[in-house]
């Protein structure tokens, strides 16, 4: 398990090592490593995604069901504009669905002050669908009919 | 790097890394030497704006005052508070021509006043998740200057049909580039300026935090809300990387502008918005950017604060691929 820990005034959290937190990609004939959550190497995979499962450095393994037919993959931090001090707060695995859009946010965080520990898993319909030009495709054997 | 965000600030003869936003007294020459600080004189300003680079820190604030006009990047309209009928031959208070070269116009508090001439819808447009209504509106401005006119002016939401004597609450925004800096509160040249070089970030918020967890605002200063922005976030449609012109689309405003919006955690924020790497050009070949710029100040600080550091931090939250 490797963790680094922020302390403050009011507050202590515990972050993921963001080096040692990636996903794996699996396609039908390869699999693709992400980087760390800094460069996580997701805008330059190709289509054809069969299933991505997400490694955390606690050693949380989270495997996302292969039934979409469209994936994104999202981190959200807060950097600090001065110092670049950063506090990793979520990864989101985004679905696309026909007509709807399901989000896995996975917490990368845990503090003193909240309930949320890392690799909590909190699955919503998203209301505002994001717009990006890094989808990615799945492929269209493993994409489910369902809605 | 999956989204690159660079920031910048102008120290007077080029764009700089900055290190710090200092708050401290003005009695100090500009440029000083980074780190240096000063105690407030008695009967002179309180606490201005600095920027400090590595090695020289640079005033761009001489005081606490607010935004005397409701300025910012954009020419633009303001209303909040006030309301007005939206038919023709309405009289807007609170509205100058500005600057004298351009078609632009902005919101000034003093008792400037138009007269709307002519209104045409022209179709909606949604900025950030919120909808607007567009409408090319011409203004005879009352206080003798040449009428003035724009093809891109928005009205956020509940808009008003074209005629009739509907009350428009909030804020017109106008799509129009402002020429002469130094007349503005906010502008490229006295402000904190980010960048997107590459990539996409969604959901940015600027915001701020007591300490370094980015989770509590147990700050006096965020807690009475005294630390504001004048910020806004666009897409430039021409000029330079250092002096970015507002591209003049329905699409370039990434979000509506802040005016002294305060910062306080999840309580008081300027977002979201999303700020996208413009490449090549975009669709006309001389856009770039996406940008984001913001003013900071404190906001009436006064005696009754204790000597003593009252030091937080301003962040950005955001999300990318």
């Amino acid at each position: 398990m490797t963790l680094r820990t922020i302390k403050g005034k009011y507050n202590n959290i515990k972050n993921v090592e963001p080096s040692k937190t990636y996903f794996i990609v699996d396609y039908e004939n390869t699999s693709i490593q992400g980087g760390g959550l800094d460069n996580t190497g997701w805008q330059e995979l190709p289509d054809g995604i069969v299933k991505i499962t997400y490694f955390l450095s606690t050693g949380v393994v989270i495997e996302i069901p292969p039934m979409f037919e469209a994936y994104l993959h999202l981190v959200e931090v807060s950097r600090a504009i001065l110092d670049n001090s950063v506090v990793y707060h979520y990864v989101f695995i985004k679905g696309k669905l026909k007509d709807k859009i399901i989000s896995y946010r996975i917490s990368l965080k845990e503090d003193t002050l909240h309930k949320l520990k890392i690799g909590d898993i909190h699955i919503t319909e998203d209301e505002t669908p994001i717009k990006s030009n890094y989808w990615k495709k799945a492929e269209e054997n493993y994409v489910r009919n369902i809605n | 790097m999956s989204v690159t965000l660079i920031r910048k600030f102008w120290n007077g003869s080029q764009y700089d890394d900055i290190s710090k936003i200092v708050f401290t007294s003005t009695n100090i020459d500009s440029p000083a030497a980074a780190g240096t600080r000063s105690h407030v004189l008695p009967g002179s300003p309180y606490v201005g704006t600095w920027y400090e680079a590595l090695d020289l820190q640079y005033r761009q604030k001489v005081n606490q005052n607010p935004p005397d006009k409701h300025e910012c990047l954009f020419t633009q309209i303001h209303l909040y508070q006030n309301s007005f009928n939206f038919i023709n031959g309405t009289t807007v208070t609170g509205i100058a021509k500005y600057p004298v070269t351009t078609s632009g116009m902005v919101y000034y508090d003093a008792s400037n006043n138009a007269t709307i001439s002519t209104i045409s819808y022209l179709g909606d447009t949604t900025i950030s998740g919120i909808e607007f209504k567009k409408y090319n509106i011409t203004f005879s401005a009352t206080n003798g200057d040449a009428t003035v006119s724009g093809s891109h002016y928005y009205f956020n939401t509940p808009a008003p049909p074209i005629s009739g004597s509907n009350t428009l609450p909030g804020a017109m925004y106008i799509w129009q580039e402002n020429q002469t800096n130094d007349l503005l509160w906010a502008h490229p040249k006295n402000s904190i300026i980010f960048e997107v070089e590459q990539g996409e970030a969604y959901n940015c918020r600027l915001t701020a935090w007591d300490d370094v967890t980015h989770s509590t605002i147990n700050n006096r200063l965020l807690q009475d809300r005294k630390y504001k922005v004048t910020c806004c976030a666009y897409m430039a449609g021409g000029g330079t990387k250092e002096n970015p012109v507002p591209d003049q689309s329905i699409d370039a405003m990434a979000h509506p502008p802040g005016i002294d919006v305060p910062l306080a955690g999840d309580d008081a924020y300027y977002g979201d918005f999303d700020l996208i790497h413009i490449a090549n050009g975009g669709t006309t070949g001389q856009q770039h950017g996406e940008f984001f710029y913001f003013v900071p100040r404190l906001d009436d600080v006064d005696d009754t604060y204790a000597s003593g550091n009252y030091d937080f931090v301003t962040t950005l939250h955001y999300q990318y691929t």
